[in-house]
């Protein structure tokens, strides 16, 4: 009786015993040990004097992490990518391969993740380079690593980043700006975009929803801008992925840095100021006609253009954005009355087909007729 | 066995006075010195010298209290280790999980025996409760033990609850700022209980380190110290409760040599005969009762290899969950509870009142009076005490789930407020499934007490149909529940 439990005790010992085999192995058996160990190899093969030959021989694996300055980043990429800062890797396979020298950026203050994005504490590839669930922070693909730049370079045109630099550029051309605000700098129509690169990190997002606003933000107002150039787009993406939190000790250890004012307004004629401002500046500008339509319903009219930040995509006397018709003699256009208005406004697209202008549906009748009257009053 | 010079050092050894200080008797080879050992030992002293075979019957008890004491053990030791690696700040802590898994030894195999040896001790102390209840084992004299056991039960949810928060990852944040604005539903105390619990308006710092020094101090000091109660008060009630009757012959006849017989008249120890105002020593029959070394120390080794097994098969097989970095700003949609209040959940989302107040209160007061609204004496070890409770516990149990699903399809298709959108708070608390249910289920009981004159019946239709819902709401809020807790299919 006793005899058979002991059995079973026994047996069940050495099933444990087993399992604890097993998770010593998993423990064991770490992906970066098997790297480090084909890194000694190649090591071994690159050596030229004995003296070289005995230091690769002494080699150990050993666990490495930069912690990045005055963030709580711990970077772990090195313990695989080992030849980063040796120059004789260049020609070497990844994860060996060196690194081209970026000035100014040491990797051990830098890392690399500040950069290159990924998973900073992890050391198995998968999980490393970001691409599982539950990690918001993916390797960024080659194309669109400059956006990390603007992590820091706020203001500067920076030549090392001519993608970011088109990106800022286009921004305030295309007239985003009249919209969206930036470090309390734009419009606050659309959503303030300060940390938009911290919000939605994928570049394909970025993509789809400057060509089809609603079908990544159901509800949104935002024209679509289908029509521009894919090199615009993924300028602008890159653009919109820089904005997010960088490590900012890391920022003002650097003197350049330091100094530079945030993004700068663009030039006069798209720049529009916040919404309380723009209400004077703008309709302040804005050309007076004098004519049938009473004047306090002109003037309400002119304020809602101001508000509904028609200029940041139309011409009014010189004053405004060029994503839109000019306006500035639109009362004399042939065949457009009152209700033609009221009617474009309420839904663009079906009157003037292919139009990317988004309908004022929120506005009252009596608004829109207004705005119509004011429409009709520019000759 | 011990031959040659080997043999004869382990003698030496084991013979020495520094040795026999240490442990006072060798290798116990007769009951008799085996029954010594079981009263002069410290560990083994926690355990009887003998047992009854019916107690000791697998399909009596299923070994869920021992079974959840290995869990405490492995959640005790897994949870030291833990601490080496765990600093209870927010900027840390999301950032020690990461380091259990990739850099510290052994370190997300701890992590996961932990968390499935916590979610196993709460499902585990649920069961036991149940097998106490269903066997009627809550009767005197072990009533104030069974309410030890609801606040074990308590203790091991706060434990759970306050370990939740912990790893700092969307999970464990918004997870507990559902369960804590559960707890801020009672009137006038609830909103400062919320406050006190979470040392601030909303889930941060102040919480972390609260919960952090309840869930490694305070809970489990006091867990410790019920432990200890709720044993000493198994051994001074007179052991574990069991069916009366004939002892299963497969027990009863020991292995080892120099047997012991139990004498005519059974002899007591000066202890066992002061309890009462009058010795008891001559109106006790002598039992047909076993050496607990080996009947009852072998079962329990060989339960804990067992135990031990699952736990780390489960850990090396599954991980334990780790989310995105908390994110006060991002709540998930639904931000779910630990699975254990998503019937609580369910129930605050048809009245908060219920399903915060009155479900839990009732349910922790419900289940404390038990021994005292079931007074009958006789009839213990039985499980359903009889065919008629079998019965009734089953048909409560299937009952209740037809009932419930009903009362939730009707609440969707035909909802007060679908009708009556005006309809004040007040009414929506009485009309609605959480409320209906309730009722529902009271009113049940009280039939089958009528109709049996039974209290115990009542009890276990009362019981049976609780637990049935419980698990029912708890499986909806788990997999059925989706974006705005509406409906959705978990595939």
């Amino acid at each position: 009786m006793s005899r058979r439990w002991l059995w079973v005790f026994t047996l069940l010992g050495v099933l444990n015993g087993i399992l604890f085999l097993v998770a010593l192995w998993r423990d064991y058996d770490r992906e970066w040990k098997r790297h480090q160990t084909a890194f000694f190899a190649l090591e071994g093969r690159k050596a030229r004097t004995a003296r070289e030959e005995e230091a690769v021989k002494a080699r150990r694996h050993e666990f490495i992490q930069v912690a990045v300055a005055g963030s709580t980043r711990m970077d772990r990429c090195m313990m695989c990518h080992l030849g980063v800062e040796d120059p004789r890797f260049a020609d070497a396979p990844q994860p060996f391969r060196t690194h081209p020298e970026i000035p100014k950026h040491p990797f051990e203050r830098f890392g690399c993740t500040v950069c290159h994005g990924g998973q900073d504490m992890a050391t198995t590839t998968q999980d490393a380079h970001g691409r599982v669930p539950f990690w918001e922070e993916p390797l960024l693909p080659a194309e669109y690593r400059q956006a990390t730049c603007g992590g820091c370079h706020f203001g500067a045109d920076l030549p090392g980043a001519p993608l970011l630099s088109r990106g800022r550029q286009l921004y305030a051309q295309r007239g985003c700006v009249a919209c969206h605000r930036i470090r309390g700098v734009g419009g606050a129509l659309g959503p303030d975009l300060t940390f938009v690169g911290s919000r939605k990190r994928d570049p394909a997002w970025h993509l789809r929803h400057f060509k089809e606003p609603q079908a990544t933000s159901p509800g949104s107002t935002m024209p679509p801008f289908k029509h521009l150039p894919e090199e615009e787009l993924k300028a602008l993406t890159v653009y919109m992925l820089s904005l997010r939190e960088a490590p900012q000790a890391l920022a003002a250890s650097t003197p350049l840095l330091a100094s530079i004012a945030p993004v700068a307004a663009p030039s006069p004629r798209t720049a529009v100021p916040p919404r309380a401002a723009a209400k004077e500046t703008v309709t302040a500008r804005v050309p007076s006609s004098p004519g049938p339509v009473p004047s306090d319903r002109l003037s309400r009219a002119r304020e809602l253009y101001a508000q509904k930040s028609c200029p940041a995509c139309h011409i009014i006397g010189g004053v405004g954005g060029k994503v839109g018709p000019d306006l500035t003699a639109e009362g004399g256009t042939p065949g457009r009355d009152l209700e033609w208005h009221v009617r474009h406004f309420r839904n663009p697209a079906a009157v003037v087909p292919g139009s990317i202008m988004p309908p004022l549906a929120d506005l009252s009748e009596d608004d829109l007729k207004a705005l119509a009257a004011y429409m009709l009053s520019l000759k | 066995m011990r031959n040659g010079w080997t043999g004869g050092i382990l003698d030496r050894m084991t013979a020495s006075q520094p040795w026999k200080s240490v442990f006072r008797h060798g290798y116990p080879a007769t009951e008799l010195d085996r029954m010594a050992t079981m009263f002069t030992n410290f560990f083994l002293h926690l355990l009887p010298a003998k047992v009854h075979p019916n107690s000791l019957r697998l399909t009596y008890t299923w070994a869920l209290g021992m079974v959840t004491f290995y869990l405490t053990a492995i959640l005790f030791v897994t949870g030291f280790l833990l601490m080496f690696f765990y600093i209870p700040a927010t900027d840390w802590a999301y950032h020690n999980m990461k380091d259990l898994q990739f850099a510290v030894s052994f370190g997300l195999l701890l992590r996961n025996m932990h968390r499935w040896a916590a979610h196993g001790m709460v499902a585990l102390v649920f069961l036991h409760m149940c097998r106490v209840f269903y066997t009627a084992s809550y009767r005197p004299p072990r009533e104030f033990n069974w309410v030890l056991g609801v606040l074990l039960w308590l203790l091991t949810l706060g434990l759970s609850f306050t370990g939740y928060l912990l790893p700092w990852d969307q999970l464990a944040f918004w997870a507990i700022t559902v369960g804590t604005s559960i707890a801020s539903y009672p009137p006038w105390v609830g909103e400062t209980l919320r406050v006190l619990m979470l040392g601030g308006q909303q889930v941060g710092q102040g919480a972390l380190l609260r919960f952090y020094v309840l869930h490694v101090a305070i809970l489990p000091a006091v867990l410790g110290v019920l432990v200890a109660i709720h044993f000493w008060r198994v051994r001074k009630d007179g052991g574990l409760s069991r069916p009366e009757g004939a002892s299963p012959a497969a027990v009863s006849s020991p292995g080892a040599e120099g047997r012991f017989v139990p004498g005519p008249q059974k002899t007591y120890a000066l202890m066992e005969v002061v309890q009462g105002t009058t010795p008891m020593a001559t109106t006790q029959a002598p039992e047909e009762e076993v050496p607990a070394w080996p009947q009852l120390l072998f079962r329990l080794l060989v339960l804990f290899q067992l135990v031990l097994g699952v736990i780390v098969l489960l850990a090396i097989f599954f991980d334990a969950p780790l989310e995105e970095l908390a994110n006060p700003t991002h709540p998930p949609n639904p931000a779910k509870a630990p699975w254990y209040f998503l019937g609580l959940q369910e129930l605050v989302s048809y009245s908060a009142l219920v399903g915060g107040v009155v479900v839990p209160g009732l349910l922790v007061v419900g289940l404390m009076s038990i021994p005292y609204v079931d007074r009958a004496v006789k009839g213990e070890g039985i499980w359903f005490t009889s065919a008629q409770g079998k019965r009734i516990a089953l048909w409560s149990f299937l009952g209740t789930i037809p009932f419930t699903l009903g009362l939730l399809y009707l609440n969707t298709r035909f909802g007060l407020r679908r009708f009556f959108p005006d309809a004040t708070q007040g009414v929506v608390d009485l009309l609605n499934p959480a409320t209906l249910l309730l009722v529902g289920i009271a009113a049940f009981s009280i039939i089958v007490g009528r109709c049996t004159h039974s209290r115990r019946m009542a009890a276990i239709a009362l019981f049976s149909s609780y637990v049935s819902g419980y698990l029912l709401l708890m499986v909806i809020g788990t997999f059925f529940r989706g974006p705005n807790w509406d409906w959705v299919w978990p595939w």
